[in-house]
């Protein structure tokens, strides 16, 4: 009983060592927030491009608004072309060759077939 | 078989060994990780500790347990645990509580430190005045490090001025602590060239400072200055005076660590004295305290180095355990040493270098015995399979750090620490005496240091000889995943005492988790594509991943250091398409920097820059007016420093630098910083390289993944 007695004092002793030794070197209100800053934040985006279609044997002429990855197939269909194209019917209409980017941070296509 | 009263679990009567030093170390240090992560509310973690704790024996009743003292135990770990917290907290909140004037200021200050690094010599001044341009006086209890270009011979102790740009450094950058500066209390950083420094005062150095100066003295005066910057690097823990190639061959090796004065350092210098004294057969009142104070006096010596001041406790702390006949177990010796070392500053245990050593440590206890075990049984040699065991699982302990921290580690750092670990520490042994002598008769120095100096030269030849820039492992993070690793191998290990099946259920379980884990970090899952913004104080960049191959955008003036840790980390060799957004002359710099560490297939620039192609033959220049595929979308440069890009619809405007005075709308912003004419973009989404209040930045919170998936752009980041 003793023992343990003693034991548990000398452990408290050791605490209380430890803690002051911690504790005493920097007496100041401790830091509020933590460090680190975890992130997640999420946006919808629109992703539409403006595609201007005309020429002959267009059956709607005009502007279409479609979004990213349209291919020119689709378009074309919207557009209600059927004839001989030479644009690739099954790829996406390309930003960089067939639609200009305009300050206003739009796509925008001219196609004429 | 399990025997009658035996429990279904673990073998025994408990399924670890209960050690009061282990947890209370751990309590102190979760209290220290609360306080990095939550702030003053890491405190409530204490008390759930505290509560878990009390009440966790319940579960694995043995008989033995007293209430009260389970309960009085469980009181201690959450006053450890509040008090790491609080010592964390308040340490970080007193570095933060300094002045922080920046800008162009007269500076005052104490030259305390010197040091050197490949192409500058860092000097640290202590009580520091500022004074800014109206006239206004600051002063600082913290310190500053300036790095000087074409050296600067001034006198420690003297009270110098200068003038420069001043930075304060913030507790956290880029996503990581800045463990070292708070350590140190360096607190501001600046630049400077030779002749800006004006002596005011002359002051002498102190004692510790003088003994560095004159050790350097006697290994420069009396050996060869390659061989001499060695002995030194490996004496003091200052490899700024090495050739820059060699140390980076040491790194790759991964066998740098032998210039950080560490446990190998002190562990030698104290096995040396205790020999002397025991067999002198001094009694341990009066060994203790002479070697306590030798120590003292190298670690000074040392600069009071963080990896010193390390070891040193840890050293002390064996040798009173030991001394005071307590060193029955190595697991408390570690715990006691690695309590001590925190209770020292809290902020240690961000300190990667202390984190690699208790790594160590822990795996060579841990891991090592069972590991020999294994090889013995396969016929290996015993010393061979001891020295193997304790090779691999020090390397299996450090291995998530290095990767972490360095980005990558060698594949072939098993077997040349397995080699040239050994061997360093015998010439350090032999370096450290004949040092020793030599300092203290320094008229027969040239013939002392003879022998220690052929002995390193023998040793470092291999490293002169062989590039180890091959079998570089990395390209990928842990991230928490850390954890998961450890717990395997602490299963594998046997510390927990369960049986045969339970254990493997639980390292497949735990193996399991581990691969998922590190699938669920290093890819971007649930996206249709991501991209990564990284950046630190060398540079920014963003980096996609696509069908096409490897693309990046990087801005001006990016540090080799920086490209060679983003091309490693990230485990590219070769990039399909590079950006510099940057004006000509700094792109012209900048490419070959990179092509020193990856391939690159086409270069991009924007056709107003006056670039010539004709400069790299190895490289596709496009110069591109109007849009063109980049990154698996479509790219317009607006102008040097900002691009345009359309991220599979996404509109992303990426600055760095001069915005042009249009611009046109986008869905997400990157830039270096925030400023009012990158606002007129009117973004739903900005992420910033730099600081930024409020916002996401990879400042504030290390490396940024940005993902879209189904008309969602997503930024993540953190912990």
């Amino acid at each position: 009983m003793r023992a343990a007695l003693v034991k548990c004092c000398a452990a408290a002793v050791a605490v209380v060592l430890c803690t002051a030794v911690a504790l005493l070197p920097a007496i100041a209100p401790p830091k509020q927030e933590g460090l680190f800053t975890p992130v997640r934040q999420s946006a919808p985006f629109d992703g539409y491009l403006y595609a201007i279609v005309q020429g002959e044997g267009v059956a709607f002429p005009g502007s279409y608004r479609i979004p990213h990855g349209t291919t020119y197939g689709e378009l074309f269909a919207l557009a209600g072309y059927a004839g001989s194209s030479p644009y690739p019917l099954d790829e996406a209409v390309r930003l960089g060759e067939d639609a200009v980017l305009g300050e206003d941070g739009v796509w925008r296509a001219y196609i004429v077939v | 078989m399990r025997k009658e009263g035996e429990h279904l679990l673990y073998r025994g009567k408990r399924a670890f060994n209960f050690r009061p030093l282990l947890f209370l170390a751990c309590a102190f240090g979760l209290g220290i990780a609360a306080a990095c992560a939550f702030g003053v509310h890491g405190l409530w973690l204490a008390l759930a500790l505290a509560a878990a704790a009390a009440l966790l024996p319940l579960c694995f009743p043995s008989g033995r347990k007293k209430p009260a003292g389970v309960l009085l135990f469980a009181l201690v770990l959450g006053v450890a645990c509040a008090a790491g917290s609080l010592a964390c907290g308040m340490r970080l909140s007193r570095f933060e509580a300094y002045p922080a004037p920046q800008g162009e200021l007269t500076v005052v200050g104490t030259l305390e430190e010197v040091g050197r690094t490949e192409k500058t010599t860092s000097l640290t001044f202590g009580d520091l005045l500022f004074y800014t341009p109206e006239g206004e006086a600051v002063a600082s209890a913290a310190r500053i490090r300036v790095y000087a270009y074409g050296g600067a011979d001034l006198p420690l102790g003297a009270r110098i001025a200068f003038d420069a740009e001043v930075t304060a450094y913030d507790s956290l950058s880029y996503g990581r602590v800045n463990a070292s500066y708070i350590i140190e209390d360096v607190r501001y950083t600046a630049f400077a060239s030779r002749g800006d420094f004006r002596v005011l005062q002359e002051g002498a150095p102190g004692i510790f400072e003088a003994a560095n100066a004159y050790l350097q003295d006697i290994l420069f005066d009396n050996m060869e200055e390659e061989n001499a910057a060695l002995a030194f690097a490996l004496l003091t823990g200052n490899s700024g005076w090495m050739d820059g190639d060699v140390l980076q061959n040491f790194r790759y090796g991964g066998i740098a660590h032998i210039f950080a004065v560490s446990g190998m350092n002190f562990a030698i210098v104290y096995a040396a004295l205790i020999f002397v004294c025991k067999k002198l057969r001094l009694r341990p009142w009066l060994y203790v305290p002479l070697i306590a104070a030798v120590l003292i006096l190298y670690a000074g010596v040392c600069g009071f180095a963080p990896s010193a001041v390390r070891a040193l406790a840890m050293c002390l702390v064996l040798m009173l355990m030991e001394a005071g006949g307590f060193a029955y177990d190595r697991v408390t010796s570690v715990s006691a040493a690695f309590l001590a070392v925190l209770l020292i500053h809290p902020l240690y245990l961000f300190s990667v270098g202390f984190q690699l050593s208790v790594a160590a440590a822990a795996g060579i206890i841990v891991l090592a015995a069972p590991l020999s075990r294994l090889l013995c049984r396969i016929r290996f040699p015993k010393g061979a399979s001891d020295a193997l065991g304790v090779a691999v699982s020090a390397q299996a302990a450090a291995f998530p750090i290095l990767i972490d921290c360095f980005g990558y580690t060698s594949g072939f750092g098993l077997v040349l620490n397995l080699v040239f670990v050994p061997l360093v520490s015998a010439a350090y042994g032999v370096l450290f005496v004949f040092a020793l002598l030599a300092c203290i008769l320094p008229f027969a120095a040239g013939v002392l240091l003879f022998i220690p100096e052929y002995l390193l030269r023998v040793c470092i030849f291999p490293v002169l000889a062989l590039d180890f820039r091959f079998w570089l492992i990395g390209g990928f993070t842990f991230g928490g995943c850390m954890l998961l690793w450890y717990l395997i191998c602490l299963f594998l290990s046997g510390k927990v005492n369960l049986r045969p099946l339970p254990r493997a259920l639980a390292c497949l379980l735990l193996g399991g988790a581990l691969v998922a884990g590190m699938c669920l970090t290093n890819l971007p899952v649930g996206y249709d594509a991501a991209f990564t913004l990284i950046a630190d104080y060398g540079g920014q960049a963003l980096l996609v991943r696509h069908e096409g191959g490897v693309s990046l955008v990087a801005s001006g003036r990016p540090s080799s250091d920086f490209l060679e840790k983003l091309c490693l980390r990230e485990g590219v060799d070769r990039f399909a398409e590079v950006i510099f957004l940057a004006p000509a002359y700094e792109v012209n710099a900048a490419l070959p920097i990179l092509l020193q560490y990856a391939e690159a297939d086409v270069l991009y620039v924007a056709e107003e820059a006056d670039f010539s192609p004709a400069l790299f033959r190895t490289v596709e220049v496009r110069a591109e007016g109007g849009g063109f595929p980049f990154g698996g979308g479509e790219a317009a440069f607006l102008n040097e420093e900002t691009l345009y890009w359309d991220f599979g619809g996404a509109r992303v405007l990426i600055s760095m630098g001069e915005a042009p005075e249009r611009l046109p709308q986008c869905d997400l912003l990157i830039a270096q910083g925030e400023s009012e004419a990158l606002a007129a973009c009117a973004p739903a989404l900005e992420a910033y390289f730099g600081k930024a209040e409020g916002k996401p930045s990879v400042y504030a919170s290390g490396d940024l993944q940005i993902g879209r998936k189904g008309g969602i752009i997503t930024i993540k980041g953190g912990p």
